[in-house]
């Protein structure tokens, strides 16, 4: 699994290499028509167009109905009741490419959070680097070396409640850097990015569960016979600005997928 | 088995555990609160805005309808006051059996074959209704619709002559290009859509009911395009054009090497080989498009054979279907490009008719696309769109049973049947959903399918004369009218069963049959008797080719029109009006009522119409100044009526075309039955119209001539 992950982090890295030094916007509008496209291929090949394109037809006619018969109120009614099974049954006729689609678009998806769901920490901010134990008798046995460009600027806060210990940092140069927790003899690093253009932030390292190291795949899992189950850096949620809206990435990336799966279905032949 | 039946058959077995398992694992996944987050995606996101668009859309029509009932509902109230406070019933329902023949339903009533029909007879009416001068279907059925002579509606036949060409023209409507055209480089873009005119004159009844606040709606119809507004819902039936403009042309691919036996025209197509595929195309319309050229559009397609299996796999536009010798597509959709973005939408069925030795594959004209239609086909537009989307696709075209394939012999007797009930399965559909939609006021839906198949199986019945002595047995062509009654008593038998003690169903036909076995050529015998000179030394052709109007005092055009050649009408008109008009009138009935064939003695012409005392109206003046009603076994030769002069008068008719009805009225009555009992001497279906709008309380308009029947109570 770790090699998979890791195969698909590449992946995604090359597919984002040509665009680091533009805007995310422009990759972002590219992985969208990527999966766009293969959710289309998806659902010609794996569901029933023929029996989707009735099904669609008929809900266009009832809507139709209502348009040309609003005066004869049996009938809209009738119309809407008719609309209301024929949502039933196009939702049926969807489940086998959704069914299909969960797992590629669970993948795509946390390696677009991964790219573009934060952004690198900035040169003088301060930020939250938090680790979590499994047992509260290790927590006095911590202890954090930075590199050099990240300076510790408050004492470590020890919450024994949660078993965790925070630190308080500031970065001062960019780059790429690891810091390392000490559990007694033991030491874990963890990526820390300052000011690096477009890259894949890694907010957590976890330990555990294949579906945990699936949501988290920006660095190799902690040990499982380590005293650490997580180490967390705060970065801050990228924002992408239309006008005075702030949103974050997956909002454009489901509208440009839509629309474009509504422009593209013509020329891919598929009926959504 | 149609493709389209076999498909709906694999559907059905469609296994509902793979969708169990299916659901279960998307409940699953799902179910997971992280996954659920990050699940928003695209898939999903096309399931939901597809599906439930269409509810978001039919909620703002819906609330939009909501906001504006009251008023709609008060305006409403006042007009149904109007128009139902008098009303002698709730619903009418009209159903035209286009040719359905009094003595073919007396004799299969009598032999118990037509229960339904028999019910009627028993315990409402059966009547023999009378037809129009001539009984043509466009002059009849408009008549039908406008309660007028033809003198008042301008319809006398298929064709009418265009005087200054002395060339046919439609009657019913004539389409023109846009006024406005832009001409840029090499194209010419049309500004607006082609102009359309309905050269019927004449309100429909449902004009009359619609304005009275009455719900019409109204199927196939013939004359009804282009479609005209009013409040219900049409969709327009016999002259809606394909999308070459023509009233139907088919297209015959093969393999075949043509040589000498190319036909005149484009129908007939070869299907060349290019590497291991074979390729053709489908003619579409003239390209006016482009200015430097007059290119018909085309859309190729390929075919694989798979001799073995008896099939073929054809490619159009991308899209594969396999066909089985025998048998029909399911309807193709099509798209012929003019450039700049702009395209024509149609459809057609594929036919295989053989594979070896030669591949033989035929295609239906191509109808407008009833989704996309280059024309106006219906009213509201979208009704058309409505139909198709609930029912599927279906065929657009005025006379989409194609008679000619058959005629000409490119398609054979099963290939023709069933092509005709394909069509009449779709029209049985669209019946059914407007008299579910209907379920006050008028539903009125003709079936041409009658029409068709007793012109093309005639032949079959004895003698090509009904009930004669001899009897055939039950060889399956003999049966093929029967069956087709059967039918038609079948589908009364379910409409039947959706109405009930206060609506009036009518079931009518335009005309009857009676056998066609001999052609008149009445170009020839004007020609013989020196009423239409040929140049000098000229041998005559299609469409008066080498007639000498100066010297031409009358020809003959359509199916039972003579016009004369008058002078200050026709171009080249000699022929003065008044006196000397008159006294050629009087010449050519005397000479054509007794014009004897010398073949079996008999006099081929049964009574002359003169057309100036015979209508009333307006239009009069438009119409042939003379109509042939045709003795029984009589009608206008093929010849005739593309105004062709030949060798001889009288020609044997060996086409497959066998039964007509273009004779003399009397000889071919409609039929009439109802659930309701009638009063009335001698119903013709010029009354239908007044009687519908008395049965609703509107006032007949003064200008209809039918006169309204009278109802007896019901029991």
């Amino acid at each position: 699994m770790t090699g998979f992950l890791a195969l698909v982090n590449h992946l995604f890295d090359i597919l984002v290499w040509p665009f680091r030094s533009l805007h995310p916007f422009y990759s972002l509008t590219v992985f969208s028509l990527l999966t766009t496209v293969f959710t289309l291929i998806v659902f010609r090949y794996a569901s029933d167009q023929p029996a989707m394109r009735r099904v669609k037809d008929r809900l266009q006619a009832h809507v139709l109905e209502v348009r040309l018969f609003p005066d004869q109120l049996p009938l809209v009614l009738r119309a809407y009741s008719r609309l209301l099974a024929g949502v039933l049954i196009y939702l049926r006729h969807s489940l086998k490419p959704l069914a299909l689609l969960i797992l590629p678009l669970l993948l795509i998806l946390v390696q677009l959070e991964a790219h573009f769901g934060r952004i690198p920490i900035r040169v003088g901010d301060n930020f939250l680097l938090k680790a979590r134990l499994s047992e509260i008798a290790a927590l006095d046995q911590v202890s954090l070396r930075l590199p050099q460009g990240l300076r510790s600027t408050a004492p470590a806060l020890h919450i024994p409640d949660m078993r965790e210990i925070d630190w308080r940092i500031q970065a001062e140069l960019p780059g790429r850097h690891r810091a390392e927790i000490m559990v007694g003899d033991r030491a874990f690093s963890k990526q820390i990015l300052v000011a690096t253009p477009l890259t894949r932030p890694s907010p957590q390292r976890v330990r555990g569960s294949l579906w945990e190291q699936f949501l988290h795949p920006g660095e190799a899992p902690l040990p499982e016979d380590g005293p650490l189950e997580r180490i967390e850096v705060q970065y801050q949620p990228r924002k992408f600005h239309f006008g005075s809206f702030e949103i974050e990435w997956l909002a454009p990336f489901l509208i440009m997928t839509l629309i474009g799966a509504f422009a593209l279905k013509g020329i891919f032949r598929t009926e959504i | 088995m149609s493709q389209a039946k076999r498909n709906r058959t694999n559907k059905s077995v469609r296994p509902a555990r793979t969708v169990f398992v299916l659901a279960l694992a998307l409940a699953l996944g799902l179910l997971s609160p992280m996954s659920a987050q990050a699940y928003v995606g695209p898939g999903a996101g096309f399931a939901v805005l597809s599906s439930f668009l269409a509810l978001f859309v039919a909620l703002v029509h819906a609330v939009f309808a909501f906001l504006t009932w009251p008023v709609r509902q008060a305006f409403r109230m006042v007009r149904r006051r109007r128009a139902y406070r008098k009303a002698r019933v709730k619903r009418v329902v009209i159903l035209g059996f286009d040719g359905m023949d009094p003595m073919l339903a007396e004799r299969y009533m009598q032999q118990g074959k037509l229960p339904h029909f028999s019910r009627l007879r028993d315990t409402g009416t059966f009547r023999p209704l009378a037809t129009t001068i001539p009984p043509i279907s466009p002059v009849a059925w408009s008549s039908f619709l406008t309660g007028v002579n033809p003198g008042k509606h301008n319809i006398y036949d298929f064709l009418t002559p265009d005087r200054e060409r002395y060339l046919p023209e439609l009657s019913s409507a004539r389409i023109r290009d846009a006024r406005k055209i832009l001409k840029i480089g090499r194209y010419s873009i049309p500004l607006g859509r082609p102009r359309i005119k309905l050269l019927r004159k004449a309100k429909p009844f449902w004009h009359f009911l619609g304005d009275a606040g009455v719900f019409c709606s109204v199927i196939r119809v013939p004359i009804t395009f282009p479609p005209e507004k009013f409040s219900g819902v049409l969709l327009s039936g016999m002259c809606v054009p394909d999308v070459k403009g023509s009233q139907g042309t088919f297209s015959f691919h093969t393999t075949r090497h043509l040589g000498a036996e190319k036909p005149s025209g484009r129908v007939v197509i070869p299907i060349e080989k290019r590497g291991a595929r074979l390729c053709s195309y489908i003619p579409g319309p003239e390209n006016t498009l482009r200015r430097d050229s007059t290119r018909e559009l085309r859309v190729p397609f390929t075919v694989r054979p798979d001799s073995a299996r008896g099939q073929v796999e054809i490619e159009v536009d991308r899209k594969r279907f396999p066909l089985r010798q025998g048998e029909y597509s399911d309807w193709v959709e099509l798209k012929f490009k003019a450039g700049l973005g702009i395209r024509i939408h149609g459809i057609c069925r594929f036919y295989l008719k053989a594979i070896t030795p030669d591949l033989e594959l035929y295609v239906t004209p191509v109808n407008l696309h009833p989704m996309k239609p280059a024309l106006p086909i219906s009213h509201p537009f979208i009704y058309s769109v409505y139909l198709a989307k609930l029912t599927g696709l279906y065929a657009t075209l005025g006379l989409a049973e194609d008679t000619w394939a058959l005629n000409d012999g490119f398609l054979d007797d099963e290939a023709f049947l069933q092509q005709c009930y394909l069509i009449q399965e779709e029209r049985e559909r669209m019946f059914f959903d407007a008299l579910e939609k209907t379920s006050r006021g008028a539903c009125i839906c003709v079936f041409d399918i009658t029409d068709r198949v007793q012109h093309m199986f005639w032949r079959y019945l004895p003698n090509g004369r009904p009930f004669a002595a001899e009897n055939h047995g039950d060889a399956k062509p003999e049966g093929v009218i029967e069956e087709l009654y059967r039918r038609m008593d079948h589908l009364v038998g379910r409409a039947l069963k959706k109405i009930d003690d206060d609506t009036l169903l009518l079931v009518i036909s335009d005309h009857g049959f009676k056998s066609f076995q001999r052609g008149v050529n009445l170009n020839t015998w004007l020609h013989r008797h020196g009423y239409l000179a040929l140049k000098s030394g000229a041998s005559s052709g299609e469409w008066f080719e080498n007639v000498d109007w100066g010297r031409s005092r009358a020809y003959a055009l359509g199916l039972n029109g003579i016009y004369l050649n008058q002078r200050n009408r026709e171009r080249l008109g000699v022929v003065e009006p008044g006196k000397e008009a008159m006294e050629l009138k009087r010449e050519l009935r005397e000479g054509l009522e007794s014009l004897a064939d010398p073949e079996t003695g008999r006099v081929a012409v049964q009574q002359v119409f003169d057309s100036s005392t015979t209508f009333s109206g307006p239009y009069t003046e438009n119409a042939p100044d003379l109509i042939i009603g045709y003795a029984e076994g009589y009608r206008a030769s093929w010849d005739s009526v593309q105004g062709r002069v030949t060798q001889d008068i009288f020609e044997v008719n060996s086409k497959a075309w066998s039964g007509d009805h273009c004779i003399h009225p009397d000889l071919v009555p409609g039929v009439l039955f109802s659930n309701w009992r009638f009063t009335c001497e001698r119903p013709g279906i010029i009354d239908i119209a007044p009687t519908v709008l008395d049965l609703f309380g509107i006032p007949v308009p003064p200008h209809q001539d039918g006169k309204p029947w009278e109802i007896r109570p019901r029991g």
